[in-house]
């Protein structure tokens, strides 16, 4: 890997994020029923305030997504014109592609099968469609499948976030030479000489979610005995 | 081969029979499996068109009774879908009882019955329907205040009443029976309960019963921990056990304080239910301080020094209590999410912001009221209070009507049970909690579950340690404040600054004037107080580390045990009811003048002028206790004799002056007695009560 390509890593993971406004977000939560989770997005650069499980979990798929370019999970009201009358709504979240395109992201509960939510769904497409956006609903049958690779992903991004601010230059180094030589296992790079395992596992998660080396995260939890493998290798 | 008519009685939509709901056969009794085997293949012969001689050959059943069988199958259910093949299963209903002959105007009348009067009364009267329905479920309109848990009889009330507002008489339903319909109306209510139960639970049970709705719904959970140290559960339990706190400080001198209640915080893995970390707490609700030190027990490891000196590991041979203790390798072990509960130490900014910079975990606020989302930790409190603290006598049980309750407070003194006694009883049971097999485990104790984990690469666990960098940063979990820096540049007092009563500096902060007045950021070490490190609040230039004054700087006081310690030795000084030596002076010298004025002799001006003075120093005195009066709240103005006169003049002008001896000042409870009697000194450990004789002299006009 060159210099530049490791700084330009290592910067991206030193930035410093804005601290969150806890106890406002926590006490003025509109539904009392729902979850609020802070987290560090290394792919927005920031730290997050996310109401709800369901987009929890879509968030941190995201992080491991190379299709997905950034997410707002706090968007701006959309405006528009359904039938006839002026309406503005807050999407779920907005998902800007690397393609260019922007995503409408809604959730869908599976407890909540009423006329008013199927209503409110049809308006939301109908404005994303007025706006040119693509609109996708998230339901969390769909994501029952995805358990592992989310877990993996939550796993991953916690070892990038301790890790920031702090330079891990030589383990991204190193480890890049390794499987520039050939696959090799997680195990083996944590136990090279005189690395530091936290900055060694924050340089596979930065790889790993900049498809620079690759393994599998859907099928089974990261291990000590996964292989690592260069991205043009597959 | 004539097949009839076209058969159109299953829609083309439901023409897949396949998809059709269909009954697990074997849970039927014999004889109903037959006869449902039969009818089955007497639907399923007719939606492939075979001739009715053939189906009734086959299975007995006539055309008329196959069409019947049909058209019970594609009969619409209630969940939108078709009843399918269910309904072919014998004595299954399809619909409730609908009554459709008049209902008769007396049960007299030969053969007369209500059977389905109540849903026949209901259809023709939409609004009773509602009107019992609103009473029952508490459905208000806006404005309207209504009434939780309406008895059924009130019910029936306002029931009766409605009907006799619609013309019904004695003759009819139900006024002609003779429970008037409230067998019915309370058989009608029981099945609105069981037909809507979430809206239901909330207006007949209450709040807490609406919100176990949410329990147990069926519903797969989207989040699970799916390896050990992925989840956390972080909480703090109030443990009610009256006990006396013993802090040794560094002069090796026990200090006691009493305490009713305290708290222990507890971080416990999801997987593997072991318990990582926890911290005894003793302030009444506790601080954001207090869950850093949780989560600090269960990150950074404590020393097998530091815990052999530490009365919590009295009880536990080894020393080893927490996971990371049982097993080093797991020192400085990160974890992925922290749960905590609402609480607003927990939802404190800095509490959220630190623990995510520091170990780089999401942090996750369950629902308000919502204990089940953490219930493991509960069940652990739980445990852990049934199996330690609610049998000492010096327990306040589980409340106020609790029959073990003994006189705690009184138990704890006489028992002199100690704090970290009862902390160190919690350490026993925490050990005995991570390496006791465990049902809720499948037998298996936690710290074997963590083995196990380790051992298996598959499991997805491994060490993943905090960075070097951050395991010896100095303000790691450190109690940050701001302080101010004082001292005087007039003065020349060079700059400090006092946190919890001890002055800091250092050789930059001591010759730096121009920070006077400026703010300071400090980060305070919670295990050795006596280590602050300073920064500058706006310009981030950091001082390094800065000085306590030389007795303190090996103290090995934490810096909680500095804030108690000083918190008691405070509270203890201000109810001292101990002398003041001055007071007694004063108290004399008063006494002696009111004696010498009884006499009506003259005074010298020296003793006038000591009157005078003391009366200026009473007046100074009042002034400053009523600024500072909680400080000198036990200094208390002596009560005057209740037979000693007033004094019957004051002097405006100094009094002739007039040689006299000096006398002995006395009290005396006769003011007419001649006699001064010798006053008995008070505890006098500087001798300031003996006054030294005066000599006057006579100066004549």
């Amino acid at each position: 890997m060159s210099t530049s390509e490791n700084k330009q890593i290592a910067a991206e993971t030193s930035r410093s994020v804005k601290r969150v406004h806890a106890f406002v977000a926590v006490k003025k939560r509109r539904q009392a029923s729902v979850n609020v989770w802070f987290f560090d997005s290394p792919k927005n650069k920031a730290r997050l305030t996310i109401r709800g499980n369901l987009k929890f979990m879509s968030a941190v798929l995201m992080e491991g997504d190379c299709s997905v370019e950034r997410y707002d999970v706090e968007p701006i009201e959309i405006g528009g014109v359904i039938g006839g009358k002026t309406v503005a709504v807050t999407p779920g979240m907005l998902i800007h592609l690397t393609d260019q395109n922007t995503v409408w992201w809604e959730a869908s509960y599976s407890d909540r099968k009423n006329a008013h939510a199927a209503g409110d769904l049809e308006r939301r497409r109908a404005l994303a469609s007025q706006q040119k956006l693509k609109f996708q609903i998230q339901s969390a049958k769909e994501l029952e499948s995805k358990a592992i690779l989310f877990d993996n992903w939550l796993d991953l991004c916690s070892a990038i976030s301790r890790c920031r601010n702090i330079s891990c230059d030589r383990e991204i180094d190193l480890l890049y030479n390794a499987v520039s030589s050939g696959p090799t296992t997680v195990g083996t790079v944590l136990n090279f000489h005189g690395v530091d395992k936290a900055c060694m596992y924050s340089a596979v998660a930065n790889l790993l979610q900049k498809s620079i080396i690759t393994t599998d995260l859907e099928n089974r939890l990261l291990g000590l005995d996964s292989i690592l493998s260069r991205m043009c290798d597959e | 081969m004539n097949r009839g008519a076209r058969r159109t009685l299953i829609p083309n939509a439901h023409g897949d029979l396949s998809s059709w709901p269909a009954p697990d056969s074997n849970a039927l009794g014999e004889q109903d499996k037959l006869s449902f085997l039969s009818r089955r293949r007497a639907v399923e012969m007719y939606a492939a068109n075979r001739p009715y001689g053939e189906i009734k050959a086959e299975t007995g059943k006539s055309e008329d009774e196959v069409q019947r069988l049909v058209k019970r199958c594609v009969t619409a259910a209630p969940d939108g879908m078709i009843y399918g093949f269910q309904a072919l299963v014998p004595g299954s209903r399809l619909s409730g009882y609908v009554r459709r002959a008049p209902v008769p105007k007396s049960s007299d009348a030969e053969g007369s019955s209500f059977v389905g009067a109540f849903e026949q009364l209901l259809s023709r009267f939409p609004e009773i329907r509602e009107l019992i329905e609103s009473a029952f479920l508490n459905r208000t309109r806006r404005g309207e205040m209504g009434e939780r848990q309406m008895p059924i009889t009130k019910i029936h009330g306002k029931f009766k009443a409605e009907l006799i507002k619609l013309g019904f008489t004695n003759r009819d339903w139900p006024f002609n029976t003779e429970n008037c319909g409230y067998n019915a109306l309370s058989a009608y209510c029981r099945k609105l309960r069981l037909s809507d139960s979430q809206e239901a639970a909330l207006s007949r049970s209450g709040e807490e019963a609406a919100r176990r709705g949410k329990i147990g719904k069926g519903i797969r959970s989207l989040i699970n921990a799916r390896r050990p140290y992925s989840f956390v559960q972080l909480d703090f339990h109030k443990v009610d056990a009256a006990s006396t706190i013993s802090i040794t400080n560094d002069f090796g001198v026990e200090q006691e304080i009493n305490v009713a209640r305290w708290h222990i915080g507890l971080l416990v893995d999801e997987y593997s239910a072991a318990i990582l970390g926890a911290y005894v707490t003793l302030e009444k609700t506790p601080s954001g301080d207090s869950t850093l030190e949780v989560i600090e027990s269960a990150v950074m490891p404590m020393s097998l020094e530091e815990r052999n000196d530490d009365p919590k590991y009295a009880l536990v041979n080894d020393k080893r209590v927490l996971l990371h203790e049982l097993m080093p390798r797991l020192e400085y072990q990160c974890f992925s999410v922290l749960k905590v509960d609402n609480g607003w130490s927990n939802a404190a900014d800095e509490v959220v912001n630190n623990i995510m910079d520091t170990v780089g975990c999401a942090v996750s606020f369950g629902p308000v009221r919502a204990w089940w989302t953490r219930n493991l930790i509960e069940r652990i409190f739980l445990e852990l209070t049934r199996r330690g603290l609610q049998r000492l006598p010096s327990t306040f049980g589980s409340g106020p009507g609790d029959s073990r309750i003994k006189k705690p407070n009184e138990s704890a003194i006489r028992f002199k049970i100690r704090m970290s006694e009862l902390a160190s009883i919690i350490y026993g049971y925490i050990r005995a909690h991570n390496v006791e097999t465990t049902e809720g485990r499948q037998w298996s104790a936690p710290v074997e579950v963590i083995q196990s984990a380790l051992q298996h690469d598959q499991a997805g666990f491994f060490e993943k340690p905090l960075p070097t960098v951050k395991q010896n940063s100095p303000q790691l979990f450190t109690h940050t404040e701001i302080v101010t820096v004082r001292g005087s540049v007039e003065r020349n007092e060079r700059p400090f600054f006092l946190c919890d009563r001890w002055r800091y500096t250092n050789e930059t902060l001591a010759h730096a004037p121009w920070l006077i007045g400026k703010k300071l950021m400090i980060y305070v070490n919670r295990r050795l107080c006596r280590i602050v490190h300073a920064s500058v609040l706006d310009t981030g230039e950091r001082l390094g580390r800065m000085h306590p004054p030389g007795k303190w700087a090996e103290s090995k006081l934490s810096w909680r045990d500095r804030k108690l310690i000083n918190r008691s030795g405070q509270s203890k000084r201000n109810h001292s009811l101990a002398d003041d030596p001055y007071e007694e002076y004063q108290n004399s010298k008063k006494a002696a003048v009111k004696a010498s004025a009884k006499s009506r002799k003259l005074r010298s001006s020296t003793e006038a002028l000591d009157l005078a003075r003391l009366e200026m120093a009473e007046k100074r005195n009042e002034q400053r206790m009523k600024k500072h009066e909680q400080s000198d709240a036990s200094i208390s103005s002596p009560k005057p004799l209740k037979n000693e006169p007033q004094l019957g003049h004051k002097p405006a002008s100094p009094p002739r002056l007039q040689v006299v001896e000096p006398t002995v000042p006395t009290q005396t409870t006769n003011p007419k007695s001649a006699v001064i009697e010798p006053l008995r000194p008070r505890h006098d450990p500087f001798g300031l009560n003996l006054v030294p004789k005066i000599s006057s002299v006579k100066k004549v006009k």
